[in-house]
């Protein structure tokens, strides 16, 4: 749950795409004498210079892209400010307090918490891994209540995100027998 | 607008992403691979520049080999056809993963097609008493396939199976919603 511009991600795919097949579409065209394509003329060192400096240009760029993505996430899920100064709970915190109140829930392997800035607010992120057969209604109300005695807690309501996944660890872990 | 209004646009939001990929893998290995064959190009152009011999292909060879293409240029553009192709599919896609939103009054819940196929055969089995190994699930967008077979001799109803997910599935109220099909081998197994 990043702040990744996934419009802009499909643009970048689909103009590096495009380009791609443009050039092949330029050498099978050569190739075939289907189309009356001009010769590329020989490059002189002013137009080389140029192609090297649109490059790096083009390079720097892509890594720009590349190093944005992932963005938005947040160590801090809470701060308050009273008279005596503020403080803030970071989002481990929260992850532990659920944590504990999930461990007895035999159905779920692994409880994770990441915070996230979404739309000028922070939203909890909760991964739980559950087991291969397991009651995903008892999971969603088990969760429900530790988020609400979390809300206790915080004396708040953050959003949170609750993502019931299959893990690898899920499917390594035994599973358990109801009879 | 009001706080609540706030709420639901964010988690709709929320759930909305979690639903697609983000595709930001798929471009990171593009625009690295890009950058990589940039990077050459730059290097042979400026060496060229500077007459300096090139590295592995000089920019007059590479013209003239686009001017009046061999075999092995046509292969390469073949090549950049089908990677040109891959990625513009990439983009154009819904990129949707395999996930539901089921619908919850506090949070905004996703989950994994396979832990609800887990939870689908967990239904079917406690119905049929079959032993887990022998009940398979497939969740797909909108439909959820159940296949048991079942031990030899006994009979299965299957109305009552597809009851018993089915009021798994209410229960969850996946979005999409999901139809339910159980299948009973014809063929049992000896055993229990």
């Amino acid at each position: 749950m990043t702040r990744s511009n996934r419009p802009l991600n499909r643009l970048g795919l689909a103009f590096v795409g495009l380009l791609f097949v443009a050039v092949a579409a330029w050498i099978g065209a050569r190739s075939t004498s289907f189309a009356a394509l001009p010769d590329i003329p020989a490059l002189d060192a002013t137009t080389l210079w140029i192609i090297a400096g649109i490059s790096v240009a083009a390079i720097a760029l892509a890594i720009v892209w590349i190093v944005t993505r992932g963005r938005g996430r947040a160590r801090t899920l809470l701060t308050a400010t009273d008279d005596d100064g503020h403080g803030s709970i970071e989002a481990r915190v929260a992850a532990d307090l659920i944590s504990d109140d999930l461990a007895r829930v035999t159905d779920i392997v692994d409880v994770t918490a990441r915070a996230f800035r979404v739309r000028g607010q922070t939203v909890l992120e909760l991964v739980v891994t559950t087991r291969r057969a397991a009651d995903v209604r008892l999971v969603i109300d088990s969760v429900g209540r530790a988020v609400a005695a979390l809300d206790d807690v915080l004396a708040t309501r953050i959003p949170v995100l609750l993502h019931v996944a299959s893990g690898v660890r899920a499917t390594l872990a035994h599973e358990q027998r109801v009879h | 607008m009001t706080s609540d209004t706030n709420s639901q646009r964010l988690y709709r939001r929320l759930v909305r992403r979690s639903l697609h990929r983000s595709r930001s893998s798929a471009v990171i290995v593009a625009f690295a691979l890009g950058s990589l064959v940039l990077a050459w190009v730059a290097t042979e152009s400026v060496l060229a520049a500077v007459n300096a011999p090139a590295l592995l292909l000089s920019p007059a060879s590479i013209t003239e080999a686009v001017n009046t293409p061999t075999m092995l240029t046509i292969a390469v553009a073949a090549a950049m056809a089908v990677v040109g192709v891959v990625l513009v599919a990439l983009a154009i896609t819904p990129g949707r993963r395999a996930r539901h939103e089921i619908p919850d009054a506090r949070m905004a819940v996703v989950i994994d097609d396979g832990v609800l196929a887990g939870a689908l055969s967990k239904a079917a089995i406690r119905e049929s008493r079959v032993p887990a190994s022998r009940v398979s699930t497939v969740v797909s967008r909108r439909l959820s396939s159940v296949t048991i077979t079942p031990t030899s001799g006994s009979l299965l109803s299957a109305p009552s199976i597809t009851h018993a997910v089915g009021a798994v599935v209410e229960s969850l109220a996946p979005r999409p919603a999901l139809r339910v099909a159980v299948a009973v081998s014809e063929r049992g197994v000896v055993g229990s």
